[in-house]
């Protein structure tokens, strides 16, 4: 281990991301995971989920220095608990209203509720996600605001069903930099910058070419929204701003989704764990990290956040809006 | 052994000497300025299922931290009083045991338990949870989806009448509000719902030759309703489909597609097993009213033979050649009515400790004659 790291300087660029996820190691954790869940009858997800998250945390390295998912299956349980009780009551209700005269009316309050928890379970699952992981000891912290964020979510859901679903493209950009930028480890701040035109062009073409090509166009359609992500995504410390850029190319990118497609169908599914790993490598060896941050000198900014509902619900309703 | 110390409050690195001692680790810094000694039972584990890498952490939030590199560092995790390094410990033995070993055994273990909870233990929660839904929720979910099915059945409300009036003349038992409808299509078809309707179509009903030919398709029918089929089958699917999700959390496409057809030849499977069991429990509904077990195999007669019927309207229309029953065996919800008729028959034929004692059923008799106009 050198003992003088070398003072940085600014045209220095050997701020890296990489994955060292090995799919025998993944698959392993698959087998004690579906095991430990199916004979609990369910009971253990929280801790398998916890599992997962801390493997694919502790596999990506950035400046020599692993990342640390500190969630806890015990935390992610009481938010599982919360949120089976919400659903069981939703359900038991829906048994015992529906089939009366004003059923559809339950049906519907059903649906309206279902619907405004998205929001909750976006803002929720992103804030536990991001505040119980640490480099370095240094927490990711979140200071979004619950009502804000559902003002936006509910203004840009209008605008979506209005425009039949046209807008979708930008709600989600709006929605991805509400959460960017309000992400931060220690001084340094998120943001996303992407138009919604942007994504909407990339859109329209997967819708386009997707079929006509039999699905071949989908690795390049993947690697459109990943790039659109990556090179949009700027750090900020004060007046300094400078932004990620992705180096995947179509070649790559459908080099291993194709390859990872094959082995998919030939195993029926059961490669999962070696393609899941192989995609990973794809995306994080392919980030630049802004080298204008002197990333040894970041602080502690936040406390200890452990409530996982939003991060459980959002899981539910299978929402993901990770990197 | 060397490492990387971090205090918790800024990610600057200092580079360390790590000593093992009884009771702890010590810590010194290079340059003198860092010198820790963190007791064993006070340090976690930060580091899951990674090999060399060791990551430790000390203390409450912030906690003080330490990355180390190398297998020797390795030994210091079972020193550690990390409350969940028991859990930890399982995926670690799991994931160092080497690759071809780990894969093998781990597709064995995973495909028993699977098969296991599969065949097993999701059809046995299946049967429990039904237990516990109170008969009155299941009659009013039933009356849904009658009303739901009703615009697609004609029914013939005098007639509907003579059969509730026919089932009661039977003496059949249940524990739920029996309705019959007739309706008025030519199809040779009945089927149940949940909490107590019974639908008979018109043809199934001409095609009977005799009185207790249609006590048996009831008999059939009611044990669908008191065994509580559809509901079992919805618990089945729905238990079913909690394992796939579990399997099937970070799989998308091609995966899913394959487990989906995999449900539903299955759920296709389970549904004949409920089959067998309506004819087996119907031909004891008749035993117990003392009606003629034979009238169950007579009906699968008529059924069979609008089978043949099918088959060589077929024929004539297409000069193809079909056998409806070989080919569709494997597909269809029923179980081959062949199959059917000679299990029936092989109960009837070596059950000797039941004797039938034939029982006048005038009213029931004339009511089947009224329905079929004689």
């Amino acid at each position: 281990m050198n003992s003088n790291i070398p003072p940085r300087t600014e045209n220095e660029s050997d701020d890296y991301l990489a994955f060292f996820g090995k799919g025998s190691t993944y698959f392993g954790i698959v087998v004690v995971n579906v095991v430990l869940t199916l004979i609990t009858l369910g009971l253990y997800y929280p801790w398998a989920k916890a599992a997962y998250r801390k493997y694919l945390w502790n596999e990506t390295e950035f400046n020599d220095s692993r990342f640390v998912f500190n969630g806890t299956g015990k935390e992610m349980f009481k938010g599982f608990l919360i949120m089976y009780s919400i659903f069981i009551s939703f359900y038991i209700s829906i048994l015992v209203f529906a089939t009366s005269k004003y059923g559809f009316l339950f049906i519907l309050s059903f649906y309206l509720l279902l619907i405004a928890l998205i929001p909750f379970a976006i803002f929720g699952g992103w804030k536990y996600r991001v505040s119980r992981t640490s480099w370095r000891g240094i927490f990711f912290a979140f200071d979004g605001n619950l009502s804000d964020f559902m003002v936006l979510f509910f203004k840009n859901l209008a605008l979506t069903i209005i425009t039949f679903g046209i807008y979708g493209s930008w709600m989600r950009v709006n929605i991805q930099r509400y959460l960017f930028s309000h992400t931060q480890i220690g001084d340094l701040r998120f943001d996303f910058k992407g138009h919604g035109s942007d994504l909407f062009g990339i859109n329209i073409l997967g819708f386009i070419l997707l079929y006509p090509t039999l699905f071949l166009y989908l690795p390049i359609f993947i690697k459109n929204r990943f790039n659109f992500t990556v090179n949009y995504t700027y750090l900020q410390d004060g007046s300094k701003r400078q932004r990620f850029i992705s180096t995947l190319e179509n070649g790559t990118a459908w080099q291993t989704l194709v390859v990872n497609g094959l082995l998919l169908i030939v195993t029926l599914g059961l490669a999962f764990p070696w393609t899941f790993m192989r995609t990973m490598r794809m995306y994080m060896d392919h980030v630049i990290v802004p080298d204008a941050f002197n990333y040894d000198e970041l602080t502690q900014s936040d406390n200890d956040y452990t409530d996982a509902s939003g991060d459980e619900l959002s899981d539910m309703m299978d929402i993901d809006f990770g990197f | 052994m060397v490492g990387k110390y971090f205090d918790g409050q800024s990610s600057k690195p200092h580079s360390v000497e790590v000593r093992k001692q009884a009771a702890g680790i010590k810590i010194v810094g290079d340059d003198g300025a860092i010198n820790k000694h963190w007791l064993y039972v006070d340090i976690s584990s930060e580091s899951f299922a990674t090999g060399d890498k060791v990551l430790l952490s000390y203390g409450t939030f912030p906690h003080e931290r330490l990355e180390l590199n190398g297998a020797g560092a390795r030994p210091i995790l079972t020193l550690v009083g990390d409350q969940e390094s028991q859990v930890k410990s399982i995926y670690h033995l799991i994931t160092q045991t080497g690759g071809v070993r780990l894969v093998v055994g781990g597709l064995v273990v995973l495909l028993t338990v699977l098969y296991t909870y599969a065949v097993h233990l999701s059809p046995w929660i299946g049967e429990r949870a039904v237990a516990l839904l109170p008969p009155s929720v299941e009659a009013r979910a039933g009356q849904v989806m009658y009303n739901n099915m009703d615009l697609l059945v004609d029914k013939d409300a005098d007639k509907s009448l003579l059969l509730e009036e026919f089932y009661a003349a039977c003496g059949f038992e249940s524990p739920y509000d029996i309705r019959i409808d007739y309706a008025t299509q030519d199809v040779v078809n009945a089927f149940a719902i949940p909490g107590g309707q019974i639908v008979i179509y018109e043809g199934l009903i001409e095609s009977t030759e005799s009185w207790d030919e249609l006590a048996a398709l009831i008999a059939h029918e009611l044990a669908h309703v008191n065994e509580r089929h559809s509901f079992k089958q919805i618990a089945r699917s729905v238990s079913s489909y909690f394992l796939f999700a579990v399997l099937t959390g970070d799989v998308a496409g091609a995966s899913s597609v394959v487990l989906d057809n995999a449900t539903q030849v299955y759920q296709l499977s389970n549904n004949r097993a409920h089959e067998t069991e309506a004819d087996l429990v119907g031909l004891a509904y008749l035993r117990a009213a003392q009606i003629r077990p034979s009238a169950m195999y007579d009906l699968f007669t008529r059924l069979q033979s609008e089978t043949q019927r099918l088959e060589s309207e077929i024929e004539d229309k297409t000069s193809y050649k079909v056998d409806i029953e070989a080919s569709m065996e494997y597909f269809q919800t029923h179980p081959a009515t062949s199959n059917r008729m000679d299990k029936i028959q092989s109960i009837i034929d070596t059950d000797t400790s039941y004797q039938y004692t034939p029982k006048a059923y005038d009213r029931a008799e004339a009511i089947w004659r009224e329905l079929k106009g004689e």
